[in-house]
């Protein structure tokens, strides 16, 4: 009795281990539940029509590619479901995770234990300067997406305002948590650097039921140009009560997040047009990609429209395009799950701007560098709300519009 | 700087009105049935999304909805008092927190199946309008919610002063056993008091669609302010609640304004410490309130 329990025993992990054998079984974090579902689940997505389309062209080196995964709904979750992916399912890769926050404590465990792991979504700069080995980030820093900003505010809204940056006043605000700081103190750093009367950099709670006293500073700085990073409700906050306090601005630039996706243009109608937003765009000049992005990105597209009923966001698109250069570039050039092949695959990567759907090259900053793992080649692009769609109008070599709406007018004649 | 003082007021005040609206329900099941319903943010949330559907669907505006989303949430929560609370009326605090907080999570978990994550918004030609009064603006929705959150005030308090069954839901509060023994049905009273608790929070969820995202953790944000707001009125207070709403608002926005935007909840926390340092038992709450009574 106890040889056949043994046997069977045995005939159990052969038929686990050669199933184990056909896939390559992938970790995947992210949010899926709790406050940051929305995006979180809209990244999963974008990374499982990677993993669909990598699967009907015949998988990676003759095997399919499986998805495994976890609900990092909080940072504690993040934490249990990377340790539970890393030893109970026994994954050497993992790809998330959407939020910083969340990779930080995500990536530790599998930095602990040798394995690769694959940034798709957070952009606190941060993680990139912990010296990780087994850590890639595929997408732009906080910091550039800051400087993105008052850059734009320099180039594009000073000169159509008809003044010199030395004589506008430029506000930040933005929530405190990790990716509101970075990016708005770095907005503020780039403002004073060329030359704007910086009002002040003010952080608020994201959490928050009430910014009148915000958008009332807002009024008494009398800034001409507002930075703002903003998490959900604080951004609808922030618009609907300028409108009702009749604080106008010259201009508005939001930092990604909500001020991308198609609940803030609804949530505002036609007062969401004028409205900038710098994070990366899937809607940059087709003439920028390569002919295999654009490919790629219009497959995609089709796919997640038909899957989920809606054209993609930006986050969604960083969810495929990180996920399908994982799976096409690193795994296959590795051959093998073996975590020190895939990171030198990963190193050795060296694809040219516009080579990406979302326009990003990819060549990762090797070790001893201070940013080492972070993909050198992606940017983030300044867009503008017109017509109540996203146009991209900034850098010069990716833009299909020019800035309008600068000033934005009063909110009477919105 | 100070030309800007009425504003603030004014501004502190509406979002008051909105804390009170938020804390009626809250306080009136504490002060029933002596159960922190850490679930009443999800209730606000449910009547959110159903003033939101009413709106997409029908075009049903959603202070209209407020009659046909309250005497749902109404039935229902008189549903889930019969089959969470109940059994659990008598038992541990811990207990309790749990039952409830884990009716939260559920809730929150359903209207994320339902409904996705998304963040949704009803726009009507009011959400961002505002009146003018000399050189001070009054946002029409937050002044709605206001002027609802009082009457809903007013008509609680008269119904426990005046009506057969407030009179019975007092004297239930006052002494359970000799109220049941002088006829009055305690297990229709607690289900009454649950189901009008929970029908609050959807008033003010539909009030509230108008200002807020609504989205599956929407009551979370919601609800936190309520919580403080609740303890500083006084546990079970209905006055206690708008007053203490009131106090938190203005503290807010007068904080965010002159000192930070950030720590405004913060400094509102120490004001909020130190009244409880000096009045235990809250504004108007009655001391050794959470064993015995309600106003």
């Amino acid at each position: 009795m106890k040889q056949l329990a043994l046997a069977a025993l045995a005939l159990a992990a052969s038929t686990f281990a050669a199933q184990a054998q056909e896939t390559w079984r992938i970790g995947a974090l992210y949010p899926l539940t709790g406050s940051l579902a929305l995006l979180g689940n809209e990244n999963l997505n974008g990374a499982r029509i990677a993993v669909d389309m990598i699967n009907e062209k015949g998988g990676v080196v003759g095997k399919k590619v499986e998805l495994v995964q976890g609900d990092a709904s909080t940072p504690d979750k993040a934490q249990s479901e990377a340790e539970r992916l890393s030893s109970l399912e026994n994954l050497q890769i993992i790809t998330g995770t959407y939020s910083s926050g969340l990779s930080y404590a995500a990536s530790q465990v599998v930095e602990r234990r040798g394995g690769l792991y694959w940034e798709t979504g957070g952009i606190a700069d941060g993680l990139t300067k912990r010296g990780f080995n087994g850590y890639f980030r595929i997408v732009f820093t906080a910091t550039s997406n800051g400087q993105l900003a008052a850059n734009l505010a320099a180039s594009a809204i000073a000169p159509r305002l008809g003044k010199k940056p030395a004589d506008l006043t430029l506000l930040v605000v933005h929530e405190d948590s990790d990716y509101g700081t970075s990016v708005a103190t770095a907005a503020e750093n780039k403002a004073k650097e060329l030359g704007f009367k910086v009002a002040g950099r003010l952080p608020y709670k994201a959490s928050t039921t009430d910014l009148a006293s915000l958008v009332l500073r807002m009024r008494a700085s009398g800034a001409d140009i507002i930075i703002a990073s903003s998490y959900a409700n604080d951004a609808l906050l922030i618009q609907r009560q300028m409108k009702q306090l009749g604080v106008n601005v010259g201009a508005f630039i939001g930092t990604g997040g909500i001020y991308g996706l198609p609940s803030f243009g609804e949530s505002l109608g036609n007062a969401v047009n004028g409205i900038f937003d710098t994070e990366g765009s899937a809607a940059i000049n087709p003439a920028s990609l390569s002919e295999e992005a654009r490919t790629l990105l219009a497959e995609f597209q089709k796919r997640f429209e038909a899957s989920q009923g809606k054209p993609p966001s930006y986050v969604g698109t960083q969810g495929f395009v990180g996920t399908y250069i994982l799976l096409d570039k690193v795994l296959r050039e590795a051959g093998s799950a073996d975590p020190a092949k895939m990171k030198a695959a990963a190193l050795a990567l060296d694809i040219p701007t516009g080579g990406t759907s979302l326009g990003w090259g990819v060549k990762f900053a090797g070790p001893g560098n201070e940013m080492q793992g972070q993909n050198e080649r992606s940017f983030p692009v300044a867009q503008q709300w017109q017509s109540g769609k996203l146009v991209v109008v900034a850098p010069e070599n990716v833009k299909t519009a020019d800035p309008v709406l600068v000033p934005l007018p009063a909110w009477d004649k919105r | 700087m100070l030309d800007i003082l009425p504003q603030l007021l004014v501004s502190g005040l509406l979002i008051g009105g909105v804390y009170g609206l938020l804390s009626i329900g809250l306080t009136l099941i504490f002060g029933m049935l002596r159960i922190v319903n850490f679930a009443q943010g999800e209730f606000i949330m449910f009547a959110m999304f159903g003033a939101f559907w009413l709106h997409a669907l029908w075009g049903i505006d959603p202070y209209l909805s407020i009659f046909i989303i309250t005497p749902v949430v109404f039935g229902l929560g008189q549903l889930i008092e019969r089959v969470v609370i109940k059994p659990i009326l008598h038992a541990p605090h811990a207990m309790q927190i749990f039952a409830t907080f884990g009716l939260s999570v559920v809730l929150q978990n359903l209207a994320l199946t339902f409904w996705g994550p998304d963040y949704r918004s009803v726009q009507t030609s009011y959400t961002s309008q505002s009146f003018i009064v000399g050189n001070v603006a009054i946002s029409a929705t937050s002044l709605y919610a206001f002027l609802v959150a009082f009457l809903m005030a007013g008509a609680l308090m008269a119904f426990l002063q005046f009506s057969r069954d407030g009179k019975a839901l007092r004297a239930m509060v006052q002494n359970r056993y000799a109220a049941s023994l002088m006829g009055v049905n305690t297990d229709r009273l607690n289900r009454l008091a649950f189901g009008a608790g929970v029908a609050y929070a959807a008033v003010a969820g539909c009030i509230l669609t108008p200002i807020y995202y609504t989205y599956p953790t929407a009551g979370v944000d919601l609800i936190i302010t309520a919580f403080v707001v609740v303890v500083l009125g006084g546990l079970g207070s209905v006055a206690g609640a708008m007053v203490g709403g009131l106090i938190i608002g203005v503290t807010q926005t007068l904080t965010g304004f002159f000192i930070s935007v950030e720590l405004k909840d913060v400094i509102a926390l120490v004001l909020f410490i130190l009244i409880l340092l000096i009045r235990p038992q809250g504004l108007l709450g009655r001391a050794g309130m959470e064993e015995v009574g309600t106003k």
